[in-house]
């Protein structure tokens, strides 16, 4: 998986697939993906329960290490007290994820404006479709004045 | 101003926790593409 693109994380969820997070990469899938492991293993990014989450449901199992207020080191020593307890369930966390991938080979800004409107299309449904997308992950959507001239 | 569709395609799905015949770090994209159902509105 050399390409670039767009890909989404999503749960299978009564037959059909409930996405969870919308990404790009201007490198390539497999170093993504990777990078993207490493941060559910390391206990950078959150993680909830896997049986509920598997079901739509997202009930925190460990909040991450990535927002400013989770940086702290008594953070980190809280994740090393409970990583016997939680290392398998993160694996069965992201064992869940069934992931799409869009190669595109347009320049870095447009893919990120077309991740942000596939994000913002997510967020502004209602009910479980919206509710499943994480609400604090940053996106760089279209400039708004000057749509047609700059990125 | 006239905008073309960008043709974007999807693959998958795949996964992190790899099996045979599913792997994302190794199958090479075109491998595997299938009838997409999913939970969005465009």
């Amino acid at each position: 998986m050399k390409k670039k693109g767009l890909y989404l994380f999503t749960i299978l969820f009564e037959g059909e697939y409930l996405v969870y997070y919308v990404g790009e990469t201007g490198t390539s899938f497999s170093i993504r993906m990777l990078q993207h492991v490493q941060s559910y293993l390391d206990g950078f990014y959150r993680v909830f329960k896997p049986e509920e989450f598997a079901r739509g449901k997202k009930v925190l199992l460990w909040g991450g290490m990535w927002k400013t207020d989770r940086k702290e080191p008594k953070i980190i020593c809280e994740f090393l007290q409970k990583n016997s307890e939680l290392a398998p369930k993160i694996v069965k966390f992201i064992e869940h994820f069934r992931i799409f991938v869009a190669p595109l080979d347009e320049v870095n800004r447009i893919r990120e404006r077309i991740d942000s409107e596939i994000a913002k299309s997510l967020n502004l449904q209602s009910g479980f479709i919206a509710d499943f997308q994480d609400h604090d992950v940053r996106y760089r959507p279209t400039r708004q004045m000057n749509n047609n001239l700059e990125y | 101003m006239e905008t073309k569709p960008l043709p974007v395609k999807w693959y998958g799905p795949y996964s992190f926790v790899e099996t045979k015949d599913e792997n994302v770090f190794t199958s090479l994209i075109g491998e595997k593409e299938r009838p997409l159902s999913i939970y969005n509105p465009f």
